[in-house]
């Protein structure tokens, strides 16, 4: 079927005609076949059923009367050729007459018609005759039939194929127009010259030129529109690259363009300009007088012939002009930011210095991250100025920060944050009475990552929080089986949290903890988020329990802040304890400490105790409890062996 | 008078030889003639007991002879042929001239001044008389069976357009007509 729908429409018109043909052939064959066949065998069996007519009154009457010679009067019949046999039998099924024109086998052909023979008197049957007549007349008109149809047949066969012929040549114009169409351009002119085209396909032509006319007409509108869509996409396209690589504050090329022309260069030496306190300016003035800022420091970098590109908000960026040295690059930017230092820009009315730091990446592989690294570092040393060495392992320790970063998360997903509890021993009964809970990472290998190396990565990914969930959920669980008090430090940004605040609150009433757990924080965290912490120290201490200000006395230690706090513990720090017996003035201070303590009823503990006779200064002067290495080291507890 | 016995003798033996019938015809008369008796539509229509009756008819002394061709009928067909029902008797030719219910008559050998009686009776009564003699039919008998190549029966053609007999068509697609 899809061959045929794909096929040439003559060859779809002759397939048709000859299909109708065929059907139409085929049932009149048939039928006449039929009628034919019909009409031949009746006519055949009437002949035999006159014959037998013609007899069968003098046979019946013949055999009625007992008369058994009757080849005289079956003469008749039996001189014709066409009888083949005739039987005669009374009704007991005695054979009679037994005629056969032929001795053994009968023609294949041949029809077989049977009367009952009657009575005269009474119409009783008496016996039965039979007349079998040749077929050969049947046969011969059949075949007759075959002859006529078969030359009937190829008659029709030979008009068919002459009207293929003549329906390739109707149609030949279509393949000539289709051919000439096929390879029709806009802008080209057909001509159709087709030889005995019919009225149809002289108006396909006609159809033809003037689509062509038409499309002629349309082209040249198009090309029209093509061109001004050119000329639109174009300053479309002039506009959008400008967009792309251009500031619109300054107007000066951004960070997309400098590192287009970074990697179309051989040159490689970047210097970064940042703004000093920008932030400031901003909040100080507003953020639209801080752009009109930005635009006229643009303008201002431009004049000095440094082909600056803006890359942030208050950040600039130069490149190493070809044919300069990075020395005098180095020297020119040092040159502008001194220029910079004494140029006054104006807002409003007021005038306002502006200060830079710069940091540049000489030849560098990574010239934006390095200059970016070196700006970082001009930055932390509070210097104008800083070029990136390589040698400093900067950008190693940031690729260790990542990599330690992911381990932490990794540690959380893996169950491998796990505690350490180091012994806080009573100085007057020698009882370990408190631990403090102490976070590790165990490594895949079984050591142990100590915090110093974590912590401050875990504060700036955000993954600080997580940590100290799960050390109060360890510690809170472990605690509920034992009877000592534990503490766990907390950091501003946990206590600010307020779902890790939540969460300890649930994990205290889950544990029933509460009323043995001390939280230990930093004096300077405490007083830069007083009252946050206070808040905290109010809610935890509804609860039950108690709060320790961690390392006291190396910073603010401000006594007033510790009344106001409520807190109960005082851990003095360990470089004050650990050098105790060898300096005086940290003993006076530890002696101050524990004094104000004693007068406010709050207990102390004595950090870093090393040694025996760190124990015995400590305790002669009074502090209530010791935790370092002599008095116990930080270890796993046994029944919480993570 | 030896020589009158003697001569008397051979006379009456010529005579009664010439008078014996042949018993393989009268065999095929005894069988034919109450089937062509059937093939009488008016059969009937002569009695008015219901039957129709076949005589056998005779002249002279011939009474036993017709009487045994009667009974032998009787016998043969039990009293009917097809829906027939008929009865054969012997009858003289005498007495035959005096009944009108007779159906069919049968003549056995007999002389010719008996058929010259018996044929004109049959044509007046439309009774058909067929004869033992096939010659019979020269002296106006209607019909008669002869064995020759085959069994044929003989009609009368004037006879039967005189008689006024009735019998179904087939008898004459077989009957061989004479004039």
């Amino acid at each position: 079927m899809i061959r045929f729908n794909d096929a040439r429409l003559s060859t779809k018109i002759i397939s048709t005609l000859i299909f109708g043909v065929v059907i139409i052939a085929s049932i009149v064959t048939l039928v006449t076949f039929w009628i034919v066949r019909d009409l031949t065998m009746n006519t055949q069996k009437e002949k035999a059923a006159l014959l037998l007519d013609t007899v069968e009154p003098s046979v019946a009457i013949s055999l009625f009367l007992g008369i058994k010679d009757m080849g005289e009067k079956l003469s008749s019949i039996t001189r014709i050729h066409e009888v083949i046999a005739l039987q005669i039998t009374d009704t007991e099924g005695k054979m009679i007459l037994d005629y056969s024109r032929y001795r053994g086998m009968l023609p294949s052909e041949s029809i077989q018609i049977t009367k009952n023979l009657m009575e005269p008197s009474s119409l009783k049957p008496i016996g039965s005759i039979t007349l079998t007549y040749s077929g050969e007349e049947f046969t011969q008109t059949m075949n007759r039939f075959y002859t006529l149809y078969g030359w009937i047949a190829f008659g029709v066969f030979a008009i068919l194929w002459m009207m293929l012929i003549w329906i390739n040549r109707l149609l030949l114009p279509i393949k000539l127009i289709a051919r000439k169409v096929h390879n029709f351009k806009p802008g080209h002119l057909i001509t159709f010259n087709i030889p005995y085209a019919q009225h149809e396909f002289t108006q396909i032509i006609h159809a033809f030129e003037r689509m062509q006319r038409s499309v002629v007409e349309y082209s040249l509108k198009l090309q029209s529109i093509n061109t001004d869509l050119e000329i639109k996409v174009s300053e479309q396209t002039r506009e959008a690259l400008h967009h792309l690589y251009y500031d619109n504050l300054t107007s000066l090329p951004n960070r997309l363009k400098l590192q287009e022309d970074l990697s179309g260069s051989s040159c490689s030496t970047v210097a970064i300009l940042n703004i000093d306190d920008f932030k400031e300016i901003n909040d100080f003035f507003g953020i639209d007088t801080g752009d009109w800022l930005l635009g006229q420091i643009g303008r201002w970098l431009q004049e000095m012939k440094l082909s600056p590109y803006r890359i942030g908000g208050d950040e600039f960026a130069f490149r190493l002009k070809e044919g300069t040295s990075p020395e005098q690059f180095r020297h020119d930017i040092e040159n502008l930011l001194s220029l910079l230092s004494e140029k006054l820009f104006m807002i409003a009315e007021e005038t306002v210095h502006i200060r830079a730091t710069v940091g540049i990446a000489i030849e560098s592989e990574k010239p934006l991250i390095h200059a970016d690294i070196a700006l970082n570092q001009a930055r932390v040393l509070r210097q104008p100025v800083s070029i990136y060495d390589h040698s400093e392992g900067i950008e190693a320790q940031y690729q260790v920060n990542i990599a330690m970063s992911a381990q932490i998360r990794q540690a959380l997903v893996e169950h491998r944050i796990v505690c350490q509890y180091q012994p806080i021993v009573s100085c007057i009964s020698g009882k370990i009475e408190k631990f403090e809970t102490l976070v590790r990472i165990r490594n895949e290998d079984g050591t142990l990552i100590a915090p110093n190396d974590f912590l401050p990565i875990a504060q700036k990914t955000k993954l600080y929080h997580h940590i100290t969930q799960e050390v109060v959920y360890q510690a809170c669980t472990l605690f509920s089986t034992r009877d000592e008090q534990f503490s766990i430090n907390l950091s501003s940004s946990d206590i600010l949290d307020q779902h890790t605040v939540t969460t300890i609150e649930n994990i205290l009433h889950q544990t029933g903890t509460a009323n043995r757990i001390i939280f230990e924080i930093l004096e300077s965290e405490g007083i830069e988020n007083f009252d946050e912490v206070a808040s905290f120290i109010v809610r935890m201490k509804a609860l039950g329990a108690k709060i320790a200000i961690d390392d006291f006395g190396t910073g603010y230690s401000n006594y007033e802040n510790i009344l106001k706090l409520n807190v109960d513990i005082l851990k003095i720090d360990g470089s004050l304890i650990k050098s105790i017996n060898e300096n005086s003035r940290h003993r006076i201070v530890v002696e101050a400490i524990v004094d104000f303590a004693h007068r406010i009823g709050i207990d102390t503990v004595a950090e870093f105790v090393a040694s025996e006779e760190i124990l015995h200064t400590v305790t002669e002067i009074g502090i209530t409890y010791s935790q370092g290495f002599y008095t116990g080291k930080p270890e796993f507890l046994n029944n919480f062996l993570a | 008078m030896e020589i009158l016995i003697r001569l008397f003798a051979v006379l009456m033996i010529g005579f009664l030889a010439a008078r014996a019938e042949d018993p393989l015809l009268l065999n095929t008369h005894i069988r034919m003639i109450p089937k062509i008796m059937a093939l009488d539509t008016q059969a009937l229509s002569h009695s008015s007991s219901g039957k129709a009756i076949l005589g056998v008819v005779y002249d002279d002394n011939r009474k036993n002879s017709a009487k045994k061709v009667a009974d032998e009928i009787n016998a043969d067909y039990d009293g009917n042929i097809g829906t027939l029902p008929f009865v054969a008797i012997a009858i003289s030719v005498d007495e035959l001239m005096l009944r009108h219910d007779i159906a069919f008559v049968y003549l056995v050998e007999m002389r010719n001044s008996s058929v010259r009686r018996v044929a004109p009776w049959g044509i007046l009564n439309s009774v058909p008389a067929f004869s033992y003699n096939s010659e019979n039919l020269d002296l106006g008998i209607l019909g008669a069976i002869a064995i020759e190549r085959s069994t044929v029966i003989y009609l009368n053609k004037n006879v039967l357009k005189e008689g006024k007999f009735r019998f179904n068509d087939t008898l004459f697609q077989i009957a061989r007509f004479v004039e």
